[in-house]
């Protein structure tokens, strides 16, 4: 079967790209595990070697609940022709991605195996370590063009804060990076430690949907299919937003900025509104809010591209741009999983040609100073 | 403020007061255990009395609860809004109770209550059958054993139950309801079965609250890829208390989806929103969204047969006679506050035609 | 079906209001290599030799700015744009799998194994007999061209010669009007 194909079009980025396309959404992976053994201690290489990944939930061997819909969730034509898993060739990132679309900024968020949300936090904060090393002596030293986020054990705010720490300064590094599923809702004061010193080094949080947080994916139980799985993420997303919101994390840290990754975004307006409705007759139990929520969300909140919700109507997501502000959406290809968007055609024809250029490039410029 | 027309209320909360008012719709060995055991109340986190948002302050009674008589409906909303038909969706907690003996004699008694103490007081209104979910089986048995009566006329669950309620195990429930023509009322509110969110227990009421809005859609999802909308095609589901604003990108993220991972539920073989519009409603308190973006969201729901009114009485989604959410355009007035409840609930139809 | 390549039916429905809401390239990058240009005539593309392309295999080729996958279902040929009318995944790279339907939920019918190409990217899939898309056949397709089998005898008589490699009389090949 054949696997690879040269691009379609002749590359290029997008023409309405004039200030840039930052790709804020690129997953790398290790070849193989291996590649983390340099930045391993001998114990926790043991214990790797031995378990495996331990996620909150049964399975091992990076096995899912809910089966995706291609090997590794993956774009078929992006297995590296010399082999390997997708996006763990630097090559062919660089051909299929990078020179292809004519990136200027990728954005990696290495999702696995990072060992973020495992059940032993102190494995969890071992290989944050490894998975940050990696990524400046695999990747970014030899990429100008990528940068890094903060993998952080965000299970251990404490140790997540040492590892914002260590990075922070390193221009490498433009973000920290959390799962959009948390053990308890991530505007939890216990996860606080963290955005501490996010907005301390003055990085963003982004939070990228996925990982399990122990609990049922919906708040009636557990659904059947990876569709609802799909769908969900939404849900966790959702109430990730509320969260932050309602435990006041926005007026705790005035500086920190959040960014949403792979959640979708049309349903952010519907969510601003409904804190805002229902906080007006609410207001005596959350004293600490001061501001409406729809403003700190307009404030403190960024939003991707991929999967961007896709109405029957194109006009309906000018709205939802609108109400969420141009200024806070930033293009992401999600390379190299199947849900994938080509920069060339991602953003739908009924987006103003003026609002391009912010989404392709200026939006992310400003938010991450680059 | 309803233009003259007289408006069908599809969402009331009476309130039990106690575990001694349903005693007296309990057999004797119930009725012993409430006593002998000490079980006084079965009110629900999910709408604590004391809340602002469970009892709107005017509405409330000298002893702080609210919603417990006839007569309190009657001057705060039947009589002051002019309404012709009202629909009771009782919320006591016993949804939440563990063993289904239990539940299902203690949801037996909360829909005698409301048949003896509301129905049977004021002939403008109607009710839902509170399910005892606990047991599929016991639930379609209280369904059988009430439907004859006329004046129930839809079934209650909670949007944060046990299982997705799209599950097969839930189907007899939906075969039944079709056999009666009951639609299928998902309130919000959980058993507690799992925490409100799927990343945890929240802090806060209002977190809690905001939370239904993501049950909601997990309902949605489920009953549409399990293939019960499909299976049941005159089933219809109205959505309870759910806030409205999120269905619309809800739809546009599963619709995408499904282009591509359809092979997983080849049953839902067309476009699920049409799917979901022609199948499903959603009372409009609360409706969360400032006045000027209503029209907007309006068009984004590209239907305007789904929105039923309600007053959510006695919860606080409105103040004084507010009673119809800002920036509804008065064109969709008739249908919102009369012809859509009429096209949903055959029941209350045949009502209003004999 | 005609021979004169027409856009794809994508395209047109992205052109209206009710369109499947994403531009092309065209709108945004034009492009003079894109697939979709029209073009009104009609070229004879010489694939290759029969045995080249094996039953349940495929073959991408090129050619007046064009490419184009052609399948080998049990001997019948078929060739579509390489081009995914959705964001342009290269469909040579797809999985070739079966279809599903359901009379009722819980229950499969799978057939057709071999005869449906989902794309790389969002896995929409495509009939690889007619190009129409399972989710919506009459506004989402992949442009299709007729193929055929034509001895080489036949091939080097017509005006139509394979100019990348030698056509040998005894043996028979994949022919595409493009
Ligand atoms: S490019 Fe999206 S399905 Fe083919």
């Amino acid at each position: 079967m054949m696997n690879v194909v040269q691009p379609i079009a002749v590359p290029g980025k997008p023409p309405a790209a004039t200030l840039g396309l930052i790709d804020v959404d690129i997953h790398p992976r290790p070849k193989s595990i291996t590649e983390f053994r340099p930045f391993l201690s001998d114990r926790w290489w043991q214990h790797l070697q031995s378990w495996g990944m331990r996620p909150r939930h049964g399975f091992t061997a990076g096995q899912p609940p809910f089966p995706k819909a291609q090997p590794l969730a993956s774009r078929r034509d992006a297995w590296p022709p010399n082999g390997g898993t997708p996006a763990s060739d630097l090559d062919f990132l660089r051909f299929q991605l990078l020179d292809n679309y004519g990136v200027d900024v990728g954005v990696l968020n290495p999702l696995q195996p990072s060992g973020q949300g495992d059940r032993n936090s102190a494995f969890s904060a071992a290989m944050a370590h490894a998975v940050n090393e990696w990524q400046l002596e695999h990747w970014l030293r030899k990429e100008p063009r990528l940068r890094g986020s903060i993998v952080v054990p965000y299970e251990d705010p404490q140790a997540s804060a040492a590892e914002i720490r260590k990075r922070a300064g390193d221009p490498n590094f433009c973000q920290v990076l959390m799962m959009s599923r948390t053990a308890e809702p991530c505007g939890n004061p216990r996860y606080w430690p963290i955005y501490e010193a996010a907005a301390e080094a003055g990085l963003p949080v982004a939070f990228h949907a996925f990982g399990y947080s122990g609990w049922a994916m919906t708040n009636g139980g557990w659904p059947s299919f990876y569709i609802e799985e799909v769908s969900e993420h939404a849900t966790s997303c959702q109430n990730q937003v509320i969260s932050l919101v309602v435990e006041g994390v926005f007026e705790r840290f005035p500086a920190l900025k959040v960014i949403l990754i792979e959640c979708g975004f049309a349903w952010l307006p519907s969510v601003a509104w409904r804190l805002d409705t229902h906080w007006k007759t609410l207001k005596s139990e959350v004293p600490h809010l001061t501001r409406l929520p729809s403003e700190q969300i307009r404030q403190h909140v960024w939003v991707s591209t991929q999967p961007m919700e896709e109405p029957e109507r194109g006009a309906h997501l000018v709205d939802i741009c609108e109400w969420i502000g141009w200024d806070r959406i930033l293009f992401a290809s999600d390379y190299p999983h199947w849900d994938f968007d080509d920069p060339r055609q991602a953003l739908p024809g009924t987006i103003p040609a003026e609002r391009r250029a912010g989404i392709y490039g200026g939006n992310a410029k400003a938010l991450y100073g680059l | 403020m309803f233009s003259g027309y007289r408006p069908i209320d599809c969402d009331l909360h009476p309130m039990v007061p106690g575990m001694k008012a349903l005693t007296p719709y309990m057999d004797a060995f119930w009725a012993d255990q409430v006593v002998e055991r000490g079980i006084t109340t079965l009110d629900s986190q999910s709408w604590p009395v004391g809340s602002p948002k469970t009892i709107r302050a005017d509405w409330r009674g000298p002893n702080g609860r609210g919603a417990e008589t006839v007569e309190q409906l009657r001057a705060q909303v039947l009589d002051r809004f002019g309404v012709e038909t009202a629909i009771l969706n009782p919320l006591y907690g016993v949804q939440l109770v563990l063993n289904q003996d239990m539940a299902v004699a203690f949801t037996r008694a909360l829909n005698d209550w409301t048949r003896a103490e509301w129905l049977d007081r004021d002939d403008r209104l109607r009710a839902s059958i509170v399910l005892p979910m606990q047991s599929v089986e016991a639930a379609v048995a209280e369904v059988e054993r009430l439907a004859p009566d006329r004046r129930f006329v839809q079934v209650l669950a909670l949007a944060l139950g046990e299982d997705p309620l799209g599950k097969r195990q839930y189907w007899p429930i939906y075969e039944a309801c079709v056999r009666h023509g009951l639609p299928l009322g998902i309130h919000a509110g959980s058993a507690y079965r799992h925490p409100q969110t799927s990343v945890g227990w929240t802090s806060w009421y209002l977190e809690e609250y905001a939370a239904n809005q993501q049950g909601f859609q997990s309902c949605l999802a489920s009953l549409l890829t399990e293939g019960a909308l499909v299976k049941f095609p005159q089933l219809k589901v109205v959505l309870l208390e759910s806030g409205v604003t999120w269905l619309p990108a809800f739809l546009w993220r599963l619709q995408k989806v499904w282009k591509g991972v359809r092979f997983e539920i080849p049953w839902v073989d067309r476009l699920p929103a049409e799917i979901i519009r022609e199948q499903v409603r959603l009372t409009v308190q609360p409706f969360d969204a400032p006045a000027e973006a209503v029209p907007r969201v309006l068009d984004h729901l590209r239907s305007d047969r789904m929105l039923l009114w309600a007053s959510d009485w006695p919860h606080w989604q409105f103040d004084g006679d507010a009673a119809v959410p800002p920036g509804i355009p008065d064109a969709l007035l008739l249908k919102l506050l009369r012809e859509n409840a009429l096209a949903t609930y055959d029941r209350i139809r045949e009502g209003a035609l004999a | 079906m005609g021979a004169t390549p027409r856009p794809c039916t994508a395209f047109e429905a992205r052109q209206g209001e009710e369109g499947n809401l994403l531009p092309l390239v065209g709108r945004t990058a034009p492009n003079p290599l894109h697939p979709f240009s029209v073009s009104l005539r009609v070229a004879k593309l010489v694939v290759g030799p029969v045995s080249e392309i094996p039953p349940g295999g495929r073959k991408l080729v090129e050619a007046e700015g064009k490419r184009i996958v052609v399948f080998n279902l049990s001997g019948e040929f078929f060739a579509l744009s390489d081009r995914c009318p959705h964001q342009g995944g290269s469909l040579c790279a797809g999985l070739v799998s079966g279809h599903v339907e359901s009379k009722e939920p819980g229950v499969y019918h799978y057939a057709r194994r071999g005869e449906m190409i989902r794309c790389p990217w969002h896995y929409w899939e495509f009939d690889i007999r007619t190009g129409k898309s399972w989710f919506d056949p009459k506004r989402v397709q992949v442009r299709q061209f007729p193929a055929h089998v034509e001895s080489g005898a036949a091939l080097v008589e017509g005006p139509y010669t394979a100019e990348t490699f030698p056509v040998r009389v005894e043996d028979e090949y994949v022919v595409v009007e493009a």
